[in-house]
Parts: C-alpha cells; sequence; structure tokens
C-alpha cells in the first residue's frame, strides 16, 4: 500500500550532482552523457545549495546564440531548492508534493544531510512495481 | 551555423509512439524499460492525438493505491490519460524557435508533423545535446 512505501524505498541514493562553480558546459555534458534531464547542485562541502535541469541549459543556449553571452557557471544560472522530503516520508504523501507542484525531482534531506534523491520516474517505477513486480510487457 | 539549424537537423526519427487504445501497464512498463518519461499517442493513421506522461501515471497509480485495487490501472488505456494539448512542430521549424517553444510552456516533447502525420519528435533533450555538438 502506499501508506507503507517510503520515499526510502523508492528514491536514489547514488545520484549525480554538480557544484556551483563548474560551468555550464561541463553541466551539459554531463546531462548528456548520463542521460538525465536535471541535476541536484551542491557547494565546495557537499550542502544541497540548488537545483538544475535542461530548461536552464536551454536558456543559455538561446541567449548564447542570440546575444552572443559566454556561458556561465552553475550557480548564475541555478534555481532555488523550494521542497525537500525526509526518507520516512510516504509514497502519497511525496506524489502530493510532486503533483500539486509541478516539479520532477526532490533532494531527500535528514537531519540536514542530503541522503537521496527522489523524481517523479523513481515514483511511477516504483509503484508499478509494486503492483507487477515481474513487468507487464515481453 | 547553429542559427540556421532546423528541427529536420535534431529530430529522433526513431520514436516509441503508443496507440489509444493501448493498457496503461504496458505503456508505463515500456516507458520503464527505454527509459524515456513520456510518448506521443497516434491512431492508425498517424494522426497525433495527445501526449502520455508519467505526471498523469502517478495519479491513476496513487488511484489505485488508495482504493487497494488495481482495477483501475488494468483497466484505464492511454487515451484515457493522455495530455491533449500539446504543439507541434515542422521539420523546417528553425532549432532555435523551438527551443523558445520548451522555455516557455511546460512541454518536453512535440511531435513533427507532416500532412497530418507525425514523421519525428523533438524533445528538450534533443537540443540540448545540438548544443553540445554544434556550439561547444
Amino acid at each position: 500500500m502506499a501508506s507503507e512505501l517510503l520515499v526510502a524505498d523508492l528514491m536514489d541514493k547514488k545520484f549525480n550532482t554538480v557544484k556551483e562553480s563548474d560551468t555550464i558546459n561541463k553541466v551539459i555534458r554531463t546531462l548528456m552523457k548520463k542521460g538525465l534531464i536535471g541535476l541536484l547542485v551542491v557547494d565546495d562541502e557537499g550542502n544541497l545549495v540548488g537545483r538544475l535541469s535542461e530548461k536552464e541549459c536551454l536558456d543559455v543556449f538561446v541567449h548564447q546564440t542570440y546575444h552572443a553571452l559566454p556561458a556561465g557557471k552553475v550557480k548564475d544560472h541555478m534555481s532555488k531548492i523550494e521542497f525537500t522530503v525526509p526518507s520516512t516520508m510516504t509514497a502519497k504523501e511525496v506524489a502530493d508534493v510532486f503533483l500539486e507542484n509541478n516539479i520532477r525531482r526532490l533532494p531527500v534531506v535528514d537531519s540536514e544531510k542530503l541522503v537521496g534523491q527522489i523524481t517523479r520516474r523513481d515514483l511511477v517505477r516504483g509503484l508499478h512495481l509494486h503492483f507487477f513486480p515481474q513487468g507487464v510487457t515481453k | 551555423m547553429k542559427k540556421n539549424l532546423k528541427v529536420d537537423d535534431l529530430m529522433d526519427r526513431v520514436f516509441v509512439t503508443f496507440s489509444p487504445e493501448t493498457p496503461v501497464p504496458d505503456a508505463v512498463d515500456v516507458l520503464g524499460k527505454k527509459r524515456l518519461f513520456g510518448a506521443c499517442v497516434v491512431d492508425n493513421d498517424g494522426k497525433v492525438l495527445g501526449i502520455l506522461s508519467e505526471k498523469k501515471c502517478i495519479k491513476l497509480y496513487l488511484e489505485a493505491f488508495s482504493t487497494g485495487s488495481i482495477k483501475p490501472i488494468e483497466e484505464a488505456t492511454v487515451m484515457d490519460i493522455m495530455y491533449d494539448d500539446f504543439k507541434t512542430v515542422q521539420k523546417s521549424t528553425g532549432v532555435v524557435e523551438a527551443a523558445q517553444v520548451f522555455l516557455t510552456t511546460d512541454f518536453r516533447r512535440m511531435p513533427v508533423v507532416e500532412h497530418g502525420k507525425m514523421v519525428g519528435q523533438i524533445t528538450r533533450r534533443d537540443i540540448i545535446k545540438a548544443i553540445e555538438l554544434f556550439s561547444i
């Protein structure tokens, strides 16, 4: 049941991050190489400081093309973190956060420490495998 | 050169689509196996009817959990949960114009349509790949 399925069961403990001091170009390469659409941003100490997705990278592209602006650093373009969730939150509760706020990725923070990441995809996959553990199609 | 790039230069010519009658569990299975976030829904003539996104899948799966029954998922088809508002582009649309659509809307994918049929697909990711290939 969704009330028994927790963020801890669904989250990704090994997730990619970028540093706020990295260049946007490096982020784009990481996104492409790993097949991701977004990343969490950390400072040099590993503290969560923001998030960055394809959308911000696209923005850079459009401005580079039209205004010949040099690519900046991640910290110049990242978005702030609006929500974090604890690993003890239930699947139902985290689904409500995703649905009400039109976001795709949530940092999982326990006792002020970044311990994982849960994306909308992790949630859908987790719920699907819960109902169809053997999969459905061949 | 990059200013003259067209959708035709970047679009995916091989792409996953679903027929509207596809059962939702089958579609979610395929999305998971192919590591996709969504796909276009097309009829037998190749006409685009809508876009299937994981966001609507969450709602359906949660409903199943609340009721304790798998039936809502098993009985739903892609047509029941797809978005029917979407933007399309043509092969000749400029890449920067396509990028603007992605920037100003929540759409992540757009069908490329020619004579009323889907001939390709362009996603935000395709445009970012273009950044990598052509400008960095």
